[in-house]
């Protein structure tokens, strides 16, 4: 009887160990974990995403842009093999890769291409993300890949702006949509992309995709992605709960603590993001542009950097644009704390304190005093510019909202000055509006020469352009900039470890290290022929041998 | 009995139940501390020094994320919740008694102050000073007027029952017959029997605030630039290596165990005081 169990094992055992090493590899699922509660960045289809550069990453994973970004933000070719420009800088021809199928098989062509741009212009107010479509004239296709797309006036930053960043749709499926932001579903994300979205948990703020096995650049390197809020990433992180997250300003201190563990890389990068005193330049007294500078004097931003990001950030380009760019204009004047100076200001404007209260009055008798609008991210910021305000005699009460609210009030234009910050600050465009989102300045001279080096291809001439756009901000200080916060991602060695910082950012300057090439291998960039990896046998292997033997040593002992 | 007699009698009675008196010798403490802040705190809370240090010589409990003292953050802290919690429990209570009195005794009044009363009973407390404190901008005197606006109701339903069966004992029927007036025989007669109930209600309400308070603050919805506990917690789970590292048990446990003693001390003066007031006071006074 005992033979027959012994039997009956080894046969149980062999079969674990011969099926276990062949068929059972084990899925290679890698998990992003973002600080709760901002982990639901909308549903990931190119019209409903929210407008942020998370929510574009996300998008981005599903569909892809005739060109991209590598790590050294140099357009390389994707969806576009290659292209050409015509001599007045209006007609561009772009050649498509062959074979490259949507989600659900069907074949991608210029009908697609051309399609996207005709669709995308018409629905200009759904594309929330992308502003510059005006350029966009019409777009022909020539043959089944070969489409060619003419813009109505030239646009220095098209390759990178416009081709690096509209997200192709297929024709099929989006030709019947009438209300772009509305259709959601399994539909609305099939797109060319690296990965195919499995699920979507608004509420949790969860993501999670499938590798797309047949992806024309080779199939990612990962099974599965999950994005998830959690409430405390380097706790998450060094638990296990999530593989890879990033930290930046003051909580990039975390990232000491992982430095020194093997099991885990870390990555700096910049952030291309810069946090900024809006004024609202409509509404008096801060529409004075004399005031607004007495404000800035006021504020120190050193100290600021050294207390609340803890030496995590640099002391930000009055211009905006970060200094680790092509267009930063150095030597712009910074408004370093100086008391006195703001003093005499506020004084030779007649907001004096005539009552000795420590406060400042109005010429009029009234109180100093306004609210600083703030998200709670940035209270401790809010909280040291009230101090330091103070000792100008100005009255600030801090108030804290989220970031919706704070968006919307500051689109009404109802307030007097906010805490804000925003990413994008390696490319022009952001310029748009020196103090988005708020939108309250107004100057001419920066609106014509912003659309001017829109226009100008020539690089060195459009970058005196740019200083001046600079100049104009760091001037007339419509935003009075704090500080660029350094960034780095802090991931789990084994799980993944080609995380990078695109120079320059992702698509338009997204900061993110979710460039999608990180989930694909670099030979499969340059030579696009789908690898397979060989199966490593398993513990499976290992526990069947020691089996085995176990079952050999029962045996031996029963004849003796 | 006069007022002054009765809480003399109160007292004796008091000082049998221990747990009463741990009660009030913890919250003497942080009564003691909240005074005299400025003498006993060794830094300024808002001075700010090198941010997160670990407790030495110069930080007893080191600094927070902005390089300020933790100690000096926690003892000013205990002015905010307990300047909050008395000042409310105490308006609420003069608001709550005196609105009581008034309903119990004169019947009609009654009528309708109770109907208030109830609307205000049936909302649930917390969520609706959730959702008022969203909206309004963030200060120690808006959170106070909320925790007032939604104190008084319970003390006055509690106040005029008392007074409903007050009012129709003989003495109060005799000294009416001997022509005292309705607001003699409320001050002389009547209030001096709720003061018992009124002390347990301004305690128990006491520690109520002093919970809420701190929890408005940790969601970020009080005065971000305030020193109380709350916002101590507040900033301290917002830390990104708050639970890897040990910062939690000398930034956060701290706070914590400020909010749990307060409330802890609160609630045994209050189960001291209901001993009395349920029937064993009044058994002694019949």
């Amino acid at each position: 009887m005992k033979k027959i169990i012994a039997i009956f094992c080894l046969a149980i055992l062999l079969c674990c160990a011969f099926s276990g090493a062949a068929v059972v590899a084990e899925e290679k699922v890698v998990k992003v974990g973002v600080g709760a509660p901002s982990g639901d960045w909308g549903y990931p289809s190119p019209f409903g995403f929210y407008p942020r550069g998370p929510g574009y990453i996300r998008m981005s994973f599903g569909f892809d842009t005739l060109t991209w970004k590598d790590q050294n933000g140099v357009v390389i070719p994707w969806l576009a093999d290659s292209w050409e420009m015509s001599d007045d800088g209006k007609t561009w021809t772009f050649h498509l890769h062959e074979g490259v199928k949507w989600h659900d098989g069907e074949l991608f062509t210029a009908k697609d291409v051309k399609f996207t741009f005709d669709y995308t212009k018409k629905q200009k107010i759904a594309f929330k993300w992308f502003q510059s479509l005006d350029y966009i004239d019409h777009a022909d296709i020539v043959d089944d890949y070969t489409v060619v797309i003419y813009l109505t006036k030239p646009f220095a930053q098209f390759l990178a702006d416009i081709a690096g960043d509209v997200p192709i749709i297929p024709e099929h499926i989006w030709k019947d949509v009438s209300d772009p932001t509305k259709f959601t579903g399994y539909e609305a994300v099939i797109g060319t992309g690296p990965f195919k979205l499995v699920e979507y948990n608004k509420d949790l703020g969860c993501y999670e995709w499938e590798a797309n096995k047949e992806y024309f650049k080779g199939k990612p390197v990962i099974d599965k992605l999950i994005s998830m809020a959690v409430n405390d990433p380097a706790a998450a992180l060094t638990t296990g709960g999530i593989d890879e997250t990033s930290f930046w300003g003051q909580s990039a201190e975390a990232a000491s603590d992982f430095e020194n563990n093997p099991d885990f890389g870390v990555r700096w990068g910049p952030s291309y993001w810069v946090l900024q005193v809006i004024f609202n330049c409509e509404k008096y007294p801060t529409n004075i542009t004399a005031f607004r500078k007495a404000l800035a004097y006021g504020i120190d931003r050193k100290e600021i950097i050294e207390q609340v990001v803890h030496g995590y950030g640099i002391s930000a380009n009055t211009g905006i644009i970060h200094p680790d760019t092509e267009w930063y204009k150095p030597d712009l004047p910074g408004y370093e704390h100086n008391v006195t100076k703001s003093n005499e200001i506020f004084d030779s404007l007649n907001f004096t304190d005539t009552n000795s209260n420590g406060i400042r009055e109005y010429p009029t008798g009234e109180e100093l005093e306004f609210e600083l609008l703030t998200i709670g991210k940035y209270s401790r910021e809010a909280e040291l510019i009230k101090s330091q305000l103070k000792e100008v005699g100005i009255e600030i009460g801090v108030k804290v909202m989220d970031w919706s609210t704070m968006d919307a009030i500051l689109k009404e234009g109802n307030f007097f000055i906010a805490i804000n910050g925003h990413g994008g600050i390696s490319n022009p465009r952001i310029l748009k509006a020196p103090d988005w989102p708020a939108s309250t300045f107004h100057n001419d001279d920066y609106d014509s020469t912003f659309t001017a080096q829109e226009k100008t291809t020539i690089v060195t001439a459009r970058k005196e352009l740019v200083d001046h756009l600079q100049e104009i901000i760091a001037d007339d200080l419509p935003v009075y900039t704090l500080y660029h916060p350094k960034m780095c991602c802090v991931y789990r060695q084994e799980k993944l470890d080609t995380w990078f910082f695109t120079k320059g950012g992702v698509g338009i300057g997204i900061p993110i290290e979710m460039n999608k090439l990180v989930f694909i291998s670099e030979e499969a960039v340059s030579t696009p022929a789908p690898t397979s990896t060989p199966e490593q046998p398993g513990f499976e292997a290992v526990f069947a041998i020691v089996g085995l033997l176990a079952v050999a040593y029962l045996f031996l002992r029963r004849k003796k | 009995m006069s007022t002054m007699e009765g809480l003399n009698r109160f007292w004796t009675a008091y000082k049998e139940k221990r747990l009463g008196l741990i009660g009030l010798g913890i919250l003497l403490f942080f009564v003691t501390l909240a005074i005299f802040a400025p003498y006993i705190a060794p830094y300024d809370p808002h001075e700010m020094y090198k941010p997160v240090e670990h407790p030495n010589s110069d930080h007893l409990l080191g600094t927070n994320d902005i390089g300020q003292d933790i100690l000096s953050e926690l003892i000013y802290g205990s002015r905010v919740s307990l300047f909050i919690a008395f000042f409310v429990s105490v308006v609420s209570a003069i608001i709550g008694t005196s609105l009581g009195l008034l309903s119990g005794y004169f019947e009609r009044i009654g009528f309708f102050l109770m109907r208030i009363v109830d609307a205000f009973l049936a909302i649930p407390r917390l969520p609706l000073i959730i959702v008022i404190a969203a909206f309004m901008p963030p200060s120690i005197w808006n959170l106070i007027f909320i925790f007032v606006l939604l104190g008084w109701p319970i003390t006055t339903r509690i106040i005029r029952s008392e007074v409903l069966s007050l009012k129709n004992r003989p003495y109060v029927d005799a000294a009416r017959m001997l022509g005292a007036r309705d607001f003699y025989i409320l001050g002389r007669h009547i209030l001096p029997n709720v003061v018992p109930l009124i002390i347990v209600q301004l305690i128990m309400e006491a520690g109520y605030v002093v919970l809420a308070e701190s929890g408005l603050s940790f969601l970020g919805l009080g005065d971000p630039t305030a020193k109380s506990w709350g916002m101590i917690l507040h900033y301290s789970f917002e830390y990104p290596t708050i639970f890897i590292s040990d910062l939690w048990m000398w930034w956060m446990l701290p706070a914590g165990l400020c909010i749990t003693f307060t409330i802890l001390s609160l609630t045994f003066i209050g189960y001291a005081l209901e001993e009395l007031v349920n029937p064993r006071l009044k058994v002694v006074e019949l």
